[in-house]
């Protein structure tokens, strides 16, 4: 496929992701445990006042819900992106990168101590960039088998900051333990209008700051030794990325916990349909990463109704066999 | 004439093997710099020794110029287009703050791909394009973005003649230019063709010199345990080195 063609259809591609994520999007606000008529759902958007039932499960419960799930998509996807795009290697994303495990063990931590959410992202930033640049620092080692130590070593932090929240829990007592552990499940309901706003400021200052990576993503594409020779500080470009990648996927597992898999697929099917030029891919993934979650979150909410089943699952289920599809052929980025 | 890239007293070692010791090598501004040797003589070392991708064991190198290093392994992904590849590098130069590419990249950018022949395929993709395109792609980023110094390991490998003499004479005009151009080649007779410096690295030494004093049949034939033969084409003067047995089977 030549870039060309890309360039002309890109829009187009763009704007049909765009309507998708819109008609998942609306699709949310319409289905639910609870049966709203459309009329009901036009009433209770037009008149945010009323204290109905209708007016309380649009406001209150699903239009930040799907607010939410757009932005943990929006994020994962980008953050995904970078960090594939940094590590040159298309299994990476937040979760095997050891950045959610890291920031999911900090939050748990901020949120034990009785943290306002305002500084939980934060404490997952910490946290997130702390296990991504141990996890960097095992796979830079490089050679042939430098990818599979990368992903090894994800693996075993990850592992690590899991024993620890056990520990972390296990300390809180049980009725502390119980709302983390549906929070760790990930998932993004139950959260309202504040969470929404402080994970938005969050990721605000993140995409804001990686539309100055792009030229270090795209120069990262032609290898550290082209880069270097191109004039890029890599090691400075690199840990930029790192860092960015880390804050967005902090707002994210602040808000839903660790979600797994969006990092990865989105990026992965992203680069398939507008190729692998930052400029294209993050904002395909901006917009690919809240249609995923929206349609998760929406199965999730009706495969089980009126029970529900925690996103995280959801999107394990689709992301595991995808995983595994696409770590047994070679990937460019 | 400015030396863009100088070594001095450089070594490698890869352990207990020592590849090359006490190489001094400068690649001024405006000259095509040929390094010929055997196979595991360094040259590829020497190379990312020069662009400071690798230290040497022994040695220091100055670099007053940018110096791009264009290695065999440096496949870029296929979706990349040559306008891609200089226009990724000209972003690097932009201040942090200006987002969009200037007239004046743009420019230099169709200037580059002009200057090596690939305006007409400028937004193909480097997967669909043959070895010597991918070469010359890389060539025209080099000038886009004014390197100081191109260093190329082999880059006439797996190409066939036309090729091969197509990315050397895309070098000859960059070194026109005022780029100090360094390139491994494994083809003796180009080297005596296009360098205005060869330098061959053998047996853990360099010998540097114009083609004619270096390219000689005692220096190649030591160099590659191979008895050499070196003459002049009759009608176009370049020097011919070719490997003496082949000679006595035609004769």
């Amino acid at each position: 496929m030549t870039s060309g063609r890309i360039g002309a259809s890109y829009s187009v591609r763009l704007f049909a992701l765009a309507l998708l994520a819109i008609a998942l999007a609306v699709a949310g606000l319409f289905y639910g445990p609870v049966a709203l008529d459309p009329a009901q759902v036009f009433d209770a958007l037009l008149h945010p006042g009323h204290t109905d039932l209708a007016a309380t499960i649009v406001w209150a419960i699903r239009l930040p819900r799907i607010l939410i799930g757009i932005c943990v998509g929006a994020g994962l996807g980008v953050a995904g992106a970078m960090l594939q795009m940094l590590f040159r290697n298309a299994l990476v994303d937040p979760y095997i990168s050891g950045v959610s495990a890291g920031a999911a063990l900090a939050a748990v931590a901020a949120l034990s101590l009785s943290a306002s959410f305002a500084v939980i992202p934060a404490y997952a930033f910490a946290g997130g960039i702390a296990c991504a640049a141990i996890v960097a620092f095992v796979g830079a080692s490089g050679g042939a088998d430098g990818n599979l130590r990368l992903v090894l070593a994800g693996v075993a932090i990850s592992a690590l900051c899991a024993a620890i929240v056990t520990l972390v829990l296990l300390a809180a007592g049980e009725a502390g333990g119980r709302s983390v552990i549906g929070w760790l499940a990930g998932g993004i309901g139950g959260r309202g209008w504040p969470e929404l706003g402080w994970v938005v400021a969050y990721l605000a200052v993140g995409f804001a700051a990686s539309i100055f990576a792009l030229r270090d993503l795209n120069a990262l594409r032609l290898g550290t030794v082209a880069a270097a020779g191109f004039g890029l500080n890599v090691d400075a470009a690199r840990l930029r990325v790192l860092a960015i990648a880390a804050l967005i996927t902090a707002a994210c597992v602040a808000v839903s916990g660790v979600v797994g898999f969006v990092g990865l697929m989105v990026p992965h099917t992203m680069r398939r349909l507008v190729g692998g030029d930052a400029r294209r891919l993050l904002p395909a993934c901006v917009v690919g990463g809240a249609c995923v979650v929206l349609l998760a979150d929406g199965l999730a909410r009706t495969i089980a109704a009126p029970a529900e089943v925690p996103l995280g699952v959801v999107l394990a289920f689709a992301g595991v066999p995808f995983f595994l599809i696409i770590a047994r052929r070679p990937v460019d980025i | 004439m400015s030396i863009a890239v100088s070594g001095r007293s450089l070594g490698v070692r890869y352990g207990a093997r020592r590849v090359f010791d006490e190489v001094d090598l400068e690649l001024p501004a405006g000259q095509l710099v040929v390094i010929v040797g055997p196979n595991g003589s360094g040259k590829s070392s020497l190379l990312r020794v020069l662009a400071g991708i690798q230290k040497p064991s022994t040695g220091a190198v100055q670099r007053s110029a940018s110096t791009l290093l264009i290695g065999s392994q440096s496949a870029p992904p296929p979706d990349v287009t040559p306008r891609d590849l200089a226009g990724y590098g000209l972003a690097l130069r932009r201040p942090w703050y200006r987002l969009a590419a200037s007239r004046e990249e743009d420019d230099a950018v169709e200037a580059a791909l002009a200057r090596t022949g690939l305006t007409d395929r400028a937004r193909d993709a480097l997967g669909e394009m043959s070895a010597g395109e991918v070469q010359r792609a890389w060539i025209a980023a080099a000038l886009a973005t004014k390197v100081g110094a191109l260093l190329v390991d082999e880059p006439t490998s797996h190409l066939d003649l036309r090729y091969q003499i197509d990315v050397l004479k895309t070098l000859r005009a960059l070194a026109a230019d005022g780029v100090a151009v360094a390139a491994a080649v494994h083809d003796l007779s180009l080297a005596a063709r296009f360098g205005d410096i060869v330098c061959v690295l053998a047996g853990g030494t360099m010998i540097v010199g114009p083609p004619e004093k270096v390219l000689t049949a005692e220096i190649l034939s030591n160099a590659y345990d191979v008895e050499v033969s070196v003459h002049r084409h009759p009608e176009w003067g370049f020097l011919l080195c070719t490997p003496s047995s082949e000679i006595r089977s035609r004769s």
